[in-house]
């Protein structure tokens, strides 16, 4: 199982804040096929994080990792 | 002139007297407005003097798109020499005063002198006068806002100071509508060193429109525009508070005196936790996407928050409750006290209690011990609160054995809401804006988490140099609000459309960035001047983000390294056109078309060629 976190308006489009993804390995981007309206964000206003770490679309992910996806802000 | 009223109210207090100052074209084309202007002033008029004597001037100064209709337009400029960091200081303020200062015939206010008695200024359509405020000195910001409005009407523009700026607190801030602030390098304190407790705007008169029918036609698709933005709705619902939930899963939330990037209880404190206790929503004039969320606070008064005060009164400080959070941020809008020095400092003291540097302070999370600090700081009412009055800066000198390695400022202006140890972009956005530590004029770390992140990279500083140039430069200059821009995605180009049409200036962007680097140049040449000198070391971060790794949280173990950071500030200094200490060159300042500046401050300081 893979965890993976939707912040800010990307859980709007998700339709959830978080969800678990069955899938042994594979890259973000194949999480994200499960939520087309996020993978229709440009590319460079999507954040994405395994553990907490600065990743990408093409990072690896395996079983038991935790994804955070989420849009770039302006911080006030 | 259009766009612009052509004119500048100097008001002297000492002598209640006021004369307009009609500026040429040439003045406008060059500064444009707010932050512009109010450089440009001080400069001038601002040399050498004590921040807290008669002689500092106090500016408010709009731009040519200031209280015009448009996207968020409703902000002004507060600016003077910072008695917090003896530099330029200044904040951008959203308020019904800076519709109301151009309504009333003026695209600046410059008070200068002292009131002999405790006063107001009242300024109404090209005339000013100066009023008694005897029964409205000692008064909290709300309960003299509230006075003013019953005398002069509900709709006119009222700034006022509170108790924390009359007793000389350095980071007061100038406070409007009971919730807007702005000047955290002690403006507030400037204008209480007067004698001065409100300026009261009303005016009826919109400033001219070059080409009217095409301004309204613009913005009537701007504002269309802006609802259209796919994150429009959920900014509606939370504005910067998702900012903690960002912050919290980037390792940048600033924690327990910004010693780490992570805090156990922010989702107690986060956006989603807010959007279930929301009332309602305040916000600037002229905002179609006003960002104040208002809760009921633990006092049950209504209370309004964002991130900024959050995290620095909440999870920098240990306290996990948002009602309590923002009762401690409603306190201190009512004292007049800037939220985020106010939380940076009092976790600079619980931390200097932790390590036996200070006894009787407050605990982590200990909010009734911090609630009672707040009101000791504004009201002098306590050694410890007349130490933390001054600043971080003065208050770790003054507490000495090693407590300056815990203070977390910039030129002695306090870190805002990003902790740093694994953001060396964001490190070098503190080190080198304009005012000391502000994220206001770049917010690089959403673009430098997608990068190579712990990298110190050219590219970063590049980066960062566009990031000034817009949000430090376009915004403080026109004077908009940058938040549709950075949150939304509002295009740059409406503005510039706005700016044409306003003034008829056909200009592309490249002039508006030329302006911004202008203003930058004019503003470190303040600094040199008013320092006598200039040393990189300045321009440095906070030590604990290099010395203290974070010790929570994915980074754990993170920490910025010098050398990396020296090199980006060298990168830094050499794309701006500035020497090795950071002191704008002759052929820079020349090229700008501030000659005047480079032979006025080549008498102070040895200027590189």
């Amino acid at each position: 199982m893979i965890e993976i976190e939707f912040l800010g308006y990307f859980a709007d489009l998700a339709g959830c804040k978080k969800a678990t993804i069955k899938m042994r390995k594979g890259k973000v981007k194949d999480l994200l096929e499960f939520f087309p309206k996020i993978l229709e964000v440009p590319r460079e206003n999507i954040i994405v994080l395994v553990n907490g770490i600065a990743a990408k679309l093409e990072t690896s992910v395996r079983e038991g990792d935790k994804v955070a996806v989420m849009p770039p802000i302006g911080g006030g | 002139m259009k766009g612009w009223t052509g004119k500048i109210l100097f008001y002297d207090l000492s002598k209640a007297r006021f004369k307009v100052w009609e500026y040429g074209g040439d003045f406008a084309e060059k500064y444009v407005g707010g932050r512009g202007f109010a450089a440009r002033i001080l400069w001038e008029r601002a040399v050498g003097v004590d921040p807290l004597s008669p002689a500092n001037p106090l500016v408010f100064a709009a731009g040519p798109l200031t209280g015009l209709p448009g996207p968020s337009t409703g902000k002004f400029v507060v600016a003077a020499k910072s008695p917090l960091t003896g530099g330029y200081g200044d904040g951008n303020l959203g308020s019904l005063a800076a519709v109301h200062l151009r309504w009333s015939g003026f695209d600046a206010l410059v008070v200068e002198g002292k009131a002999r008695k405790p006063s107001y200024l009242y300024v109404e359509n090209g005339k000013a006068e100066l009023l008694d405020a005897e029964d409205l000195w000692g008064l909290d910001t709300f309960a003299a806002e509230r006075k003013l409005k019953e005398r002069h009407g509900k709709n006119s523009g009222i700034l006022v100071v509170g108790p924390a700026a009359e007793r000389g607190v350095l980071y007061s801030t100038i406070i409007s509508q009971e919730g807007r602030a702005g000047g955290r390098p002690g403006i507030g304190t400037v204008m209480a060193s007067k004698n001065l407790k409100a300026v009261v705007f009303k005016g009826t008169k919109q400033p001219e429109i070059h080409d009217k029918q095409r301004y309204s036609r613009l913005v009537a698709e701007a504002y269309r525009d802006i609802e259209a933005k796919p994150n429009y709705e959920f900014w509606i619902r939370q504005g910067t508070m998702a900012a903690i939930q960002w912050s919290q899963a980037n390792s940048v939330l600033p924690t327990y005196n910004f010693s780490e990037g992570v805090f156990d209880h922010a989702d107690k404190i986060s956006g989603d936790a807010m959007e279930k206790i929301k009332v309602e929503r305040r916000g600037c004039p002229l905002c179609n996407m006003q960002c104040g969320n208002v809760i009921h606070d633990s006092d049950k008064m209504l209370a309004e928050l964002d991130y900024e005060n959050v995290a620095l009164l909440g999870s920098n400080l240990g306290i996990g409750d948002l009602r309590v959070v923002a009762a401690l941020n409603r306190i201190a809008d009512m004292l007049g006290l800037d939220t985020i020095s106010l939380g940076n400092t009092i976790g600079f003291a619980i931390e200097a209690g932790e390590k036996g540097l200070l006894k009787d302070v407050p605990e982590w999370g200990d909010s009734k011990a911090v609630r009672e600090l707040i009101e000791d700081i504004a009201y002098g009412r306590t050694e410890l609160g007349k130490m933390l009055a001054r600043g971080v800066k003065r208050a770790a000198k003054a507490v000495g054995n090693g407590a300056e390695k815990i203070a977390v400022h910039v030129k002695g202006l306090e870190v805002t809401g990003y902790d740093c140890h694994a953001a060396p972009a964001m490190a070098l956005a503190y080190g080198t804006s304009p005012i000391g530590a502000h994220h206001k004029d770049a917010w690089i770390i959403s673009w430098e988490v997608q990068t190579e992140r712990l990298g110190y990279t050219r590219e970063k500083v590049e980066k960062l140099i566009w990031m000034q140039r817009i949000r430090g430069g376009v915004f403080e200059t026109l004077v908009a609000c940058r938040l549709p821009w950075v949150e939304l995605g509002f295009s740059l180009d409406w503005y510039l459309k706005l700016f044409r049409a306003a003034t008829g200036f056909s200009v592309t962007m490249d002039y508006l960035y030329e302006v911004a680097d202008r203003v930058y140049a004019l503003i470190r040449s303040y600094w040199v001047r008013e320092y006598g000198g200039w040393s990189r070391k300045m321009d440095r971060p906070p030590a604990k983000w290099f010395e203290q790794p974070l010790t929570k949280g994915p980074y754990k173990g993170a920490k910025l390294s010098w050398d990396g950071y020296e090199k980006m500030l060298s990168w830094y200094y050499n794309m701006r056109g500035w020497d090795e200490r950071g002191v704008p060159r002759i052929s820079t300042l020349r090229k700008l078309g501030l000659e005047d500046v480079a032979e006025e401050l080549s008498k102070h300081v040895p200027l590189s060629e």
